[in-house]
């Protein structure tokens, strides 16, 4: 009786102990919630959503300076997994991050990147594909769903070719050809044109939705890593996606700049 | 006599084409990606241009593409020319890949020469040595 | 004997091969044109539009007329050079004017706005007749910026859902409300406008307002500014046409409203327009039938791969074009 009680006792502590707990800023998927359904009878995830964090400035947990809020970071496990010499280039990044962001250029910002710039995104569902159109730079990708994988490579696209599946309420999208220009945030965050990416839509409420987006890039990484985060239903009556051309405002204010570095080749 | 074939041709030609419009009709209709028209400032119709040299690297982009090709002068010295060819889209498509295109691949271009003066020139039509369309792969 | 028409008829049969097999996906990025017939445009489609019967299009489930589907862009040489011209050089063919109303096909812009457009087309360096030596501006569309009404000229897929008409291109997207709602304050000026649409009788309308005018209805300066009001209609005139018609208003440039006119069809359907258009450096024998990927938008990244193009036309001396402002 006395060991049962021992083993009783210990397989409590082990429930305790090794059952996943979610870290601040994070949230449990969850197959408790029922969505609501597309004629196609698929989940649907369509409507205006964003993100609330700080992701955008440092996917770690990050302090505050001047214009930076602090903030929790997505990454599971806490560090982005680098291998050596790709710690040294990312510190190197960050120390230039005002010259090598190519967030800075207005270009397109790459998976994961895109989903949590600080702007709203409309996901649109049809047969054929899963549209997700940005504001940020009126960015749109098409990830298909028509049955042909992906186009054989080498192809190098700063968004990807994203391909998706149901994985029973989530959308799962898988996203290689990728070049190597994009970072993941502003403090120098970086991957080559290994890089494969595969992101799971999941609503957890009516108005929630669980993101998470599993990085790999065995260039770059020692193994893969994860990042989580929640998007939030636009609860604004008349929410819309407006606008912003990042791009052509910034050619505007350097055109007339005699000093300006943006119109150097490289 | 010699006609009569070439016309069978011309038909053939047509019903061919009639297919294509059913499968490529997405392509027909559309205006080509950013018909931008800084062609004609940047590049003088005037001054066509013929080049010959070995390809040093390609570049598939929109909206236009770049092959980079060793061309060697009169004096002996070697200037490295940046051609402007046709859109990534196209290319990816026919399932050509930059890697389809090894260095040391000598090439034929007939263009358009850049107004800066720079080695830059427009790919009118770009030929392998032997003839045959660049864009068709060294298959 | 034989050697002077076999040699006339291999080059002949490789023109004819050229000309018909060849078409605007082997000419991307420039395309190369011959001084041919002039391709089609507004006044050809009235004609066509006329002679067509009544045609009540089907209805979606929510009861407005189901325009859903790809639909293509005006064909031809585009918006290159909105009105009517004849061939002017390979870049630019003969082409009929976009302009349905007024009946001269001219852009009705008042005198002063009109010596400003003048002023423009003589600065495009293009080496055409009449230029000044001076650089003015390029094309805003040169720097791969996507604005209206551009965008709506272009290739794109209509998707409706309940209170949206979604439209979705290769350069962009709009999501046009039909819920009723208003626009946004009209001091707030875009790229792409403000677009709000609803449903008369078998027509799509769309208002566009809040644009920025800072884009060009043509690649010759042919402009707009912000105080212009776009009104479009959208409606299926056969089960493959759509008859797409844009109204431009703005009295501080204009001496009247004005419309453009062109037909939109389905992949596959309407005429031909590639005929006049010579290969490019991207010339093709027949590519494979069965592209399981022919109708899927690939990237663009148009501005990202532009790069040395902005860096050339700034070094050229052209001007970042900043709009006109019309006097009090």
């Amino acid at each position: 009786m006395r060991s049962r009680f021992v083993r009783l006792i210990f397989g409590i502590a082990a429930i305790f102990t090794l059952s996943p707990r979610p870290s601040v800023g994070q949230i449990e998927a969850t197959t408790a919630y029922e969505p609501m359904y597309t004629t196609d009878g698929h989940p649907d995830l369509q409507g205006v959503w964003q993100v609330l964090n700080t992701a955008v400035w440092d996917l770690e947990d990050h302090g505050a300076s001047l214009g930076v809020p602090a903030g929790y970071g997505v990454v599971e496990g806490g560090a982005i997994p680098y291998q050596p010499w790709a710690l040294e280039r990312k510190e190197e990044n960050f120390e230039n991050r005002a010259a090598l962001d190519p967030e800075n250029k207005c270009y397109l910002p790459g998976v994961p990147r895109i989903t949590y710039m600080p702007h709203p995104f409309r996901i649109i569902q049809q047969a054929d594909k899963v549209s997700i159109a940005y504001e940020y730079l009126r960015a749109v990708r098409y990830i298909y769903m028509n049955g042909n994988p992906h186009p054989p490579g080498p192809i190098e696209w700063w968004m990807g070719d994203s391909r998706a599946r149901w994985e029973g309420h989530s959308l799962v999208v898988d996203v290689v050809h990728f070049n190597d220009q994009t970072w993941f945030d502003r403090t120098g965050n970086f991957h080559s044109s290994a890089l494969h990416v595969v992101e799971r839509y999941t609503l957890t409420g009516p108005d929630h939705m669980l993101y998470e987006a599993t990085i790999e890039d065995p260039e770059v990484f020692t193994r893969p890593w994860k990042i989580s985060m929640p998007l939030y239903r636009r609860q604004e009556t008349n929410s819309e996606l407006l606008e912003y051309q990042c791009h052509a405002y910034l050619l505007e204010q350097e055109w007339d700049n005699p000093d300006s570095s943006f119109f150097q080749q490289n | 006599m010699f006609l009569q074939p070439w016309l069978r041709e011309i038909r053939n030609m047509k019903k061919q084409t009639l297919e294509l419009l059913g499968i490529f009709g997405l392509l027909l209709v559309a205006v080509p990606v950013a018909a931008h028209h800084s062609f004609a400032a940047e590049f003088d119709i005037n001054q066509p241009i013929e080049l010959r040299g070995k390809l040093t690297s390609v570049e598939f982009v929109n909206p236009h593409g770049w092959l980079y090709i060793d061309v060697e002068n009169e004096d002996g010295t070697v200037t490295n020319w940046a051609i402007e060819a046709g859109g990534a889209n196209q290319l990816l498509r026919r399932g050509l890949r930059e890697t389809d295109f090894p260095p040391g691949l000598e090439v034929i271009v007939n263009g358009f020469l850049a107004r800066s003066g720079e080695p830059v020139a427009n790919g009118r039509e770009v030929r392998t040595v032997d003839g045959r369309n660049f864009f068709l792969g060294t298959e | 004997m034989c050697q002077l028409n076999c040699r006339v008829g291999a080059v002949a049969l490789t023109v004819m091969i050229w000309v018909l097999v060849l078409g605007p996906r082997a000419a991307v990025g420039q395309a190369f044109w011959e001084d041919a017939e002039k391709l089609p445009m507004a006044p050809t489609w009235l004609v066509e539009k006329a002679k067509l019967p009544p045609y009540s299009p089907p209805m979606t489930p929510e009861g407005v007329p189901d325009l859903q589907g790809v639909w293509g862009g005006p064909g031809g040489d585009g918006l290159s050079y909105l009105e009517d011209h004849d061939f002017v050089d390979v870049t630019t063919p003969a082409q009929e004017t976009f302009v349905s109303d007024p009946p001269d096909g001219k852009v009705p812009y008042t005198p002063w706005a009109l010596a400003r457009r003048n002023e423009i087309l003589a600065g495009l360096g293009r080496g055409w007749a009449g230029e000044s030596p001076e650089r003015l501006y390029s094309s805003p569309a040169a720097y791969c910026l996507s604005f209206m009404p551009r965008f709506a000229f272009s290739e794109l897929e209509i998707v409706q859902q309940s209170g949206f008409v979604i439209m979705l291109g290769e350069e962009g997207y709009r999501v046009i409300p039909t819920d009723g709602r208003s626009p946004i304050s009209e001091d707030v000026k875009f790229w792409y406008g403000n677009s709000r649409g609803r449903w008369e009788g078998d027509s799509l309308v769309v208002e566009v307002s809040s644009l920025n005018g800072l884009g060009w209805l043509d690649s010759t300066g042919i402009y707009f500014t912000e105080n212009t009001r776009m009104t479009e209609r959208w409606r299926l005139v056969d089960p493959d046409t759509i008859d797409y018609e844009i109204t431009i208003e703005d009295d501080t440039v204009y001496t009247s409203p004005w419309k453009m006119n062109f037909a939109r069809r389905r992949p596959g359907t309407g005429p031909d327009t590639r005929r006049t258009r010579m290969p490019s450096a991207v010339a093709l024998d027949a590519p494979s039938l069965d592209d399981p990927y022919a109708e899927e938008i690939w990237e663009d990244a148009c501005y990202e791969g532009n790069r040395e193009g902005p860096a050339a036309l700034r070094a050229f001396g052209y001007d970042w074009f900043r709009g006109v402002t019309p006097p009090e």
